[in-house]
C-alpha cells in the first residue's frame, strides 16, 4: 500500500513536470486590449481684443464690445471711435462638418428707445479666415446691418475665423454699405448684440 | 427590478450626455457705443464782390463802408454785400433765431433815420458751395426769423445782407427800397443776433 502511495506521488510529479515543460515549449501569445473613449465635442470659444492701430490688446472672453463715448471730429463733422474690435472664434468640433452663424441684433438708441435711431449702417463688420497671427484670407466685408452670415468648415480648412468690428470713418477702407456717423445722429447710449452659433 | 432601474438610469445618463454634446454652441456679445450731445454754432463771414467770396478775419462786423452815390439813379449803393455761413453742431432738433437790431444814424442819434427797409436779408439752405434752396427773402426790418433743423436737413444756413439797388433785373426783396438821396448823412449802425437753442 505504501508502495502504491509512493508510485502515485511520483506519477503526480511527472505529470506536473510534463505539464510545465509542455507549456514552456508552446507558442506564447498574449493580447492586451487598450481602450479610450473620445467624446463628441461641439463648442465655440470667443476671444475679443481691442485694437488701436495695429495693436491688439486681449480682452479675453469678453461679452461686451464697448466703443465708449464717440469723439466728434469737428473737421469732417462725424463721430469717430478711437478703437475697433477683433473677435477670434475658435471652433471645437469633431463630429464632422460644422456651420457658424453670425446674427446681428440692431444697435439702437436705448436712451430714446427709438429703434430707427441705430448705428447698423455705421459699423464695419469684416470676416476673415485667420491663418496665423499675421496672415488671413478675406471672407466678407459688410455693414453691421448686413452681417447676418453663415460660414462652414469647408471654408475654414485651417486657422480660425476672426471678425472685426469698427465704426465707419468715411474713408475708402469702409465696407460697402457703411457710412460714417453724422453730426445729426441723436445723442444717447446705443446698444445691440451679435450672436454666434455653431452647429452641430 | 433593481437591475432594470439601474440600466434605465444609465441609458438616460448616456442619452443626456450625448444630446448635450451635439447641441449648438451659442455666444452672445453686446455691442455698445455712446453718442454725446452736440451743441454749438460756427459763424463764417464773407465779403462778396460779384461772385467772389472773401472770408473775413473778423466775423463780428459787416461794414459796407462809405456808400457810393449813384448820380444816374440818385441812390446810395454799396460795392459789395455779405454772406454769413452758419454751421450748427447739434444732434437734436434745433432752432436758430435771427434777431435784427435797428440800423440807425449814430451821428445824429435819431432812431427814425435808419436803413432797416433799405437792406435785403436772404436766408438760404446752402446744399453745396454753389447750390442752395431759398428759405426767405425779406428786408432787414422784417428779418426776425426762426430757422429750424427741419429747414436744414442737410447742408447749412447762409444769410445774405445787401443794400437795396432798385434794379428790376435783380429785384430787391419784398419791402426793400434803395437808399434815396434824401437819406441823412451819418454813421449808421445796427446789429443782428443769432441764437441757437437748445
Amino acid at each position: 500500500m505504501s508502495c502504491i502511495k509512493r508510485i502515485t506521488g511520483i506519477s503526480i510529479c511527472v505529470v506536473l513536470l510534463s505539464g510545465l515543460c509542455g507549456r514552456a515549449n508552446a507558442a506564447s501569445s498574449k493580447t492586451v486590449t487598450l481602450r479610450a473613449s473620445v467624446p463628441v465635442i461641439s463648442g465655440v470659444t470667443l476671444n475679443a481684443a481691442r485694437a488701436t492701430g495695429a495693436q491688439l490688446a486681449s480682452l479675453g472672453e469678453a461679452s461686451t464690445l464697448d466703443f465708449g463715448t464717440l469723439i466728434f471730429d469737428s473737421v469732417n463733422h462725424i463721430f469717430t471711435a478711437s478703437d475697433y474690435f477683433a473677435v477670434d472664434i475658435g471652433i471645437e468640433n469633431n463630429s464632422g462638418p460644422w456651420t457658424l452663424t453670425h446674427t446681428p441684433s440692431s444697435i439702437y438708441n436705448r436712451t430714446t428707445g427709438n429703434t430707427s435711431q441705430n448705428l447698423d449702417t455705421h459699423i464695419n463688420v469684416t470676416f476673415v479666415n485667420q491663418l496665423d497671427d499675421t496672415q488671413a484670407n478675406m471672407l466678407s466685408k459688410v455693414s453691421f446691418a448686413n452681417s447676418a452670415a453663415t460660414f462652414t468648415s469647408g471654408q475654414i480648412s485651417t486657422g480660425w475665423i476672426r471678425v472685426y468690428y469698427g465704426v465707419g470713418t468715411g474713408g475708402p477702407e469702409d465696407n460697402p454699405g457703411v457710412t460714417p456717423i453724422l453730426q445729426t445722429q441723436p445723442a444717447g447710449a446705443y446698444q445691440g448684440a451679435i450672436t454666434i452659433t455653431v452647429t452641430p | 427590478m433593481k437591475k432594470m432601474l439601474k440600466a434605465a438610469t444609465c441609458l438616460i445618463m448616456v442619452l443626456g450626455l450625448t444630446s448635450a454634446a451635439f447641441a449648438a454652441a451659442t455666444h452672445t456679445i453686446t455691442v455698445k457705443a455712446t453718442i454725446p450731445t452736440l451743441n454749438g454754432m460756427t459763424v463764417t463771414l464773407s465779403k462778396v464782390v460779384g461772385t467772389t467770396f472773401t472770408t473775413q478775419a473778423d466775423n463780428t462786423l459787416m461794414d459796407f463802408g462809405t456808400l457810393t452815390f449813384d448820380t444816374v439813379n440818385s441812390i446810395f449803393t454799396a460795392a459789395y454785400y455779405f454772406a454769413l455761413d452758419i454751421g450748427v453742431l447739434n444732434n437734436a432738433a434745433w432752432t436758430v433765431q435771427h434777431t435784427p437790431s435797428t440800423i440807425y444814424n449814430r451821428t445824429t442819434g435819431n432812431t427814425a433815420q435808419k436803413l432797416d427797409s433799405n437792406i435785403n436779408v436772404s436766408f438760404f439752405n446752402q446744399l453745396t458751395s454753389t447750390t442752395a434752396n431759398n428759405i426767405a427773402k425779406v428786408s432787414f426790418l422784417n428779418s426776425a426769423r426762426t430757422v429750424t433743423s427741419t429747414n436744414i436737413a442737410t447742408g447749412w444756413l447762409r444769410i445774405y445782407y445787401g443794400i437795396g439797388t432798385g434794379d428790376p433785373a435783380n429785384p430787391d426783396n419784398t419791402g426793400v427800397t434803395p437808399i434815396l438821396s434824401t437819406q441823412p448823412a451819418g454813421n449808421y449802425q445796427g446789429s443782428v443776433t443769432l441764437s441757437l437753442t437748445p
